[in-house]
């Protein structure tokens, strides 16, 4: 806890950036992938392996090539702005919390909505009483992965966001920017904090994967 | 869990949105990753004079900085290690006026783990640390430097290119790579002996110029002013660089 004592308050603004974006990454990301991950799993049209694909694309790209077409986009709008990174980082991380839902929508099936559909249960009702609990697994590890993905980001946001304190400069490019610096010492001290908090999340994520799917709906 | 989660992320945002509304105004610049010393010190003496202001320094090759400039980065004030980069800023119309020299900086050869002459010692060099020449200054002298000095020797194969001048050194610093071409202002600021560099002369003098963004506000406009000032030069002489005297 001393060496954290020791930070500037640069770097509590950085840290403060960083759980900011990687929060409203993780609200945005939500929305948005709910329903992807829905038309994924229940939709049979030819288009699915297409846009599977685009889901997943930035597992395989580099960041420098999200990062350029991002630039060219967001050029003179939002680039090198908080929304402009958030942009960036919800492209980025998409695959990450498209892909734990569409798994677990397909192993809670179509079964459960018909059953409850039988009984009169209106669109929203069926998803708040039937999807929430049955897929609380997929959501948790879906808002667990962007989160923790998003504190990890970091070519990205360079590219897009520069390095603007208080602003895009999130705890990444900030340790990057100490050891150019050469101030190893907040670079260690970030660095150090980041391994914990990574190991932590990683942690939760794994101790929730290694339960089977039926447990994962039933438990309170 | 996802309730309690979601209050949590929502607390941690409204706890940062509040403390980061501050009554100060900010003001962003950029600076060439080689004037971090001085500029520290030069900034902070303008925080503490004009309390109104909070300044966010923005450090990165100056080719690098200049592009983000072009594609919306909100710096009021850019501080290069060249005047080319701002000139070109200039012609398309997105500075206030043409570059304004402040300083002049000098090309180093630092080298920590062998003392002697710095032909000697490049001569027989196995790996060279410099910025990438394609925008940063002081990569672009390092590579004249070598070309003058060397015109018959391919270094092609022993150059480790860094970002920017910073990354060079680090490199250096890290040990890395046991030689690099960085600026004088850096061996200043991390107080290296003089035994572990070699200034090299043989080259021009990198003018150091500067230029106000089409987004820049008042705390921008002072801090250009204040740069030319004596306390302000003083700093940077202090780093090394060569002092400012305006053209008649």
């Amino acid at each position: 806890m001393g060496t954290f004592a020791m930070l500037q308050p640069s770097d509590w603004q950085a840290i403060g950036l960083t759980l900011q974006l990687a929060g409203v990454t993780t609200l945005v990301l939500l929305l948005l992938a709910t329903p992807i991950a829905w038309w994924l799993a229940f939709s049979s049209s030819r288009w699915r392996a297409i846009v599977q694909a685009i889901v997943a694309m930035p597992l395989v790209l580099p960041p420098t090539v999200l990062g350029f077409y991002l630039l060219l986009l967001l050029s003179n709008s939002f680039a090198f702005t908080f929304t402009g990174i958030v942009i960036g980082s919800v492209i980025y991380s998409l695959p990450f919390a498209v892909q734990p839902l569409h798994e677990s929508f397909r192993t809670m099936g179509r079964r459960p909505l018909q059953i409850a559909a039988s009984l009169g249960a209106g669109r929203w009702d069926q998803f708040r009483t039937i999807v929430l609990p049955l897929c609380r697994g997929g959501f948790v590890v879906a808002a667990t992965l962007v989160f923790a993905h998003t504190l990890g980001e970091f070519g990205v946001i360079l590219m897009i966001g520069g390095s603007i304190p208080g602003e895009t400069q999130v705890l990444s490019v900030l340790i990057y920017d100490h050891t150019e610096a050469l101030n190893y010492r907040a670079a260690h001290t970030l660095s150090l904090g980041m391994i914990a908090v990574a190991m932590l999340v990683l942690i939760i994520v794994y101790g929730r994967w290694s339960k089977s799917p039926l447990q994962l709906g039933s438990e309170r | 869990m996802m309730y309690r989660l979601a209050a949590l992320v929502f607390a941690l945002l409204a706890l940062f949105a509040n403390s980061s509304a501050l009554a100060k105004e900010t003001v962003h610049i950029a600076a060439a990753s080689s004037l971090r010393g001085p500029l520290e010190i030069i900034v902070g003496n303008f925080e503490t004079q004009h309390p109104e202001y909070e300044v966010h320094i923005s450090y990165a090759a100056s080719g690098k900085l200049v592009a983000q400039v072009q594609h919306g980065a909100p710096y009021g004030l850019v501080l290069a290690a060249e005047p080319d980069y701002l000139e070109e800023l200039h012609a398309r119309q997105l500075t206030l006026s043409a570059p304004q020299h402040f300083s002049y900086g000098q090309l180093v050869l630092w080298h920590p783990q062998q003392h002697g002459d710095a032909l000697d010692i490049l001569r027989d060099a196995k790996r060279i640390a410099l910025a990438q020449p394609r925008h940063a200054p002081y990569g672009k002298i390092a590579m004249r430097y070598l070309e003058q000095e060397f015109p018959d020797t391919d270094f092609t194969g022993r150059l480790v290119y860094g970002e920017n001048v910073a990354q060079a050194a680090h490199r250096v610093y890290a040990g890395a790579v046991p030689l690099g071409f960085v600026a004088l202002s850096q061996m200043l600021q991390l107080k290296i002996p003089e035994s572990d560099y070699s200034v090299l002369t043989s080259v021009e003098p990198l003018p150091q110029a500067m230029a106000l963004t089409k987004q820049a506000q008042s705390g921008a406009r002072l801090l250009y002013s204040a740069l030319l000032e004596d306390a302000a030069q003083q700093v940077l002489t202090d780093y090394g660089y060569i002092r400012y005297v305006a053209a008649e």
